[in-house]
């Protein structure tokens, strides 16, 4: 096994030693998507509600909302273990190893979108057993959630990487959740566009997790053909900030290394 | 400790190393020294005088602004990675994961050096030996005490047998018993794996009895290099006081003063104080011209020049000042 391969290991291995971040994970995703599922279930019933007159449940409609919100929340997460890293000195340690800093960086990310996925298989797995199967198949449930988990890495992942390495601080990192709960509530993740107030859908289109949901609800709902465009302009903002956050994670990690 | 310029090529050589930080002042400035195979060598200096920076910069772990440093022939700046897969690095901040048992951060360690399976398992049992922390192998390191960390720390960095180890102030924390094995076990080290250790300490103690050579650093810079025993030497001579049981006479002191044949010798309040290069052996003879004077002694001391005194010498302060 490779020098990454061990890092990716090493990381999976310590996860249930995270309590909190497992529990969070598991137990958060599965209580929003029965909450906000029951709370907003009769929302279907409006007219004017794509899902008005149709069986397709209100679970299935908020389930990618959840599976990315899971995602990013899951990923904004991913600093936990490397913030204990950065604070015991072992991530220097390892800098004295044959371990690249980025190999330890990556392993990193990978094993939490490792987490992440398995967590959103948890919440597809709820959303099917309620509402039947994605319309794409289970080719789309896969894409569903690989296209959350990149997305959620590309930008929170991404993100709490470079607050963790400035501030060592937990605090700092979940700073990142109010934000993203802002950004899930300024889109279309719980009511359809045309039942949002007008100022809300124009924030909303401006809203780079609203092209994500609506994308991966297309893939969840409507088929092949609507979805893959709203998901490509989704995952290419996310691509644009997440290659910004890389410049600005390497500007902070060449300051460590001073 | 045989003559470490024997031992051929140094396994580190340091040039004019220089670390300047962005607001202008300077960690470490035109520091050189060369470090031989199977050597101790160690920074000595307070805290801030510029040794864990050198450490951090040899160690592949920050980047020099000036100056040139090679270990085992790999430039620092250029050859980080080989470097890496060559020494072993114990911090003064221990770096141990958190979230892994004692076993398991050995075998991982070995594992990123390239030591698999049963050779890894072999590495780790035999190191959590050396380091009496067999029993505790599946407890995780969030439960052991500082000492226990810092062990465990040393071992992990002797999992792929290292050419050279770095230890930044490696026996902070340990209780003097600790210290003592810690030391016993670099020496054998050293003696049966040639291992070349460069380690900074604010002990003078464990300078003076571990390490080989010594670098005095203070400011960023080197102050003096040599071995303790010279360092100490050049400060100057012993000093032999014996404490008279009275006051001698004239005839007395004339016997005195013949029987030290015009050596550094003075009278004060009833104790004679006598200048020599080598107070052991000088004691005896002293004391025999003393009873030729006829005059009793109540108590004798032979001070020898400390480290400290050394420091003092080469900086113009004493170290212990720096310390809180």
């Amino acid at each position: 096994m490779t020098v990454f391969g061990q890092l990716y290991r090493r990381n999976l291995r310590q996860m249930p030693r995270i309590p909190a971040v497992l529990v969070f994970g598991i137990v958060m995703p599965i209580i929003q998507l029965l909450l906000f599922g029951s709370v907003f279930s009769n929302t279907v019933d409006i007219p004017g509600h794509p899902l008005f007159g149709t069986d397709t449940s209100y679970y299935t409609f908020i389930a990618p909302a959840i599976i990315l919100l899971t995602a990013v929340i899951g990923m904004a997460n991913s600093s936990a273990a490397f913030i204990v890293d950065l604070r015991t000195g072992y991530f220097d340690k390892l800098r004295t190893t044959p371990a690249s800093p980025s190999g330890v960086i990556l392993a990193r990310l990978m094993a939490e979108m490792t987490r992440v996925f398995l967590q959103g298989v948890l919440i597809m797995g709820l959303a099917v057993a309620i509402g039947g199967l994605p319309e794409t198949g289970l080719l789309g449930a896969f894409l569903i959630l690989l296209a959350a988990v990149v997305f959620g890495t590309m930008t929170t992942g991404m993100a709490v990487m470079i607050l963790a390495m400035k501030t060592r601080s937990d605090q700092a990192t979940q700073a990142m959740f109010p934000l993203f709960f802002l950004l899930l509530f300024m889109s279309t993740a719980f009511m359809p566009e045309n039942l949002l107030p007008d100022w809300l859908a124009t924030i909303a289109s401006f809203n780079p997790v609203d092209y994500m949901i609506q994308g991966l609800r297309g893939l969840m709902i409507d088929g092949w053909s609507n979805a893959l465009v709203d998901l490509a302009i989704g995952l290419g903002l996310g691509a644009a900030v997440g290659f910004v956050l890389v410049l600005v994670n390497v500007r902070v990690y060449r300051r460590i290394l001073g | 400790m045989a003559d470490a310029q024997a031992r051929g090529r140094p396994v580190i050589q340091v040039r004019d190393l220089e670390k300047r930080y962005r607001d202008g002042t300077y960690a470490v400035r035109g520091v050189s020294f060369d470090v031989h195979r199977g050597e101790i060598f160690g920074l000595l200096g307070p805290n801030g005088a510029g040794k864990t920076t050198t450490m951090h910069v040899l160690g592949t772990l920050h980047r020099a602004t000036g100056g040139a440093a090679r270990i085992l022939g790999h430039d620092v700046a250029h050859q980080p990675h080989a470097i890496r897969r060559r020494i072993g690095f114990a911090m003064q901040d221990v770096g141990i994961d958190d979230l892994a048992t004692a076993e398991e951060m050995l075998v991982f360690h070995a594992r990123l050096h390239g030591i698999r399976g049963r050779e890894a398992r072999r590495r780790a049992a035999e190191l959590l030996d050396t380091f009496d922390l067999t029993k505790h192998r599946k407890r995780r390191v969030t439960a052991f005490s500082g000492g226990m960390q810092r062990r465990l720390d040393l071992a992990v960095s002797l999992i792929h047998d290292p050419d050279v180890l770095f230890l930044d102030e490696p026996t902070t924390g340990l209780d003097p018993h600790s210290r003592e094995d810690l030391w016993a076990t670099l020496r054998r080290l050293r003696d049966e794996r040639g291992l070349t250790v460069l380690m900074s300490t604010h002990y003078m103690d464990e300078a003076d009895e571990l390490c080989d050579r010594i670098a005095i650093i203070q400011d960023g810079r080197i102050a003096a290099i040599d071995t303790p025993r010279h360092l100490k030497r050049n400060v100057g001579a012993d000093t032999i006081q014996v404490e008279l049981g009275a006051h001698p006479d004239d005839w007395q002191k004339t016997v005195l003063r013949e029987g030290f044949r015009g050596a550094p010798v003075r009278l004060r309040d009833g104790t004679l104080e006598l200048r020599v290069q080598d107070g052991g052996e000088s004691l005896l003879p002293a004391l025999r011209v003393v009873d030729r004077a006829g005059l009793s002694v109540r108590s004798t001391r032979v001070l020898s020049p400390t480290l400290n005194d050394a420091f003092l010498k080469y900086t113009g302060k004493r170290l212990e000042e720096d310390e809180p």
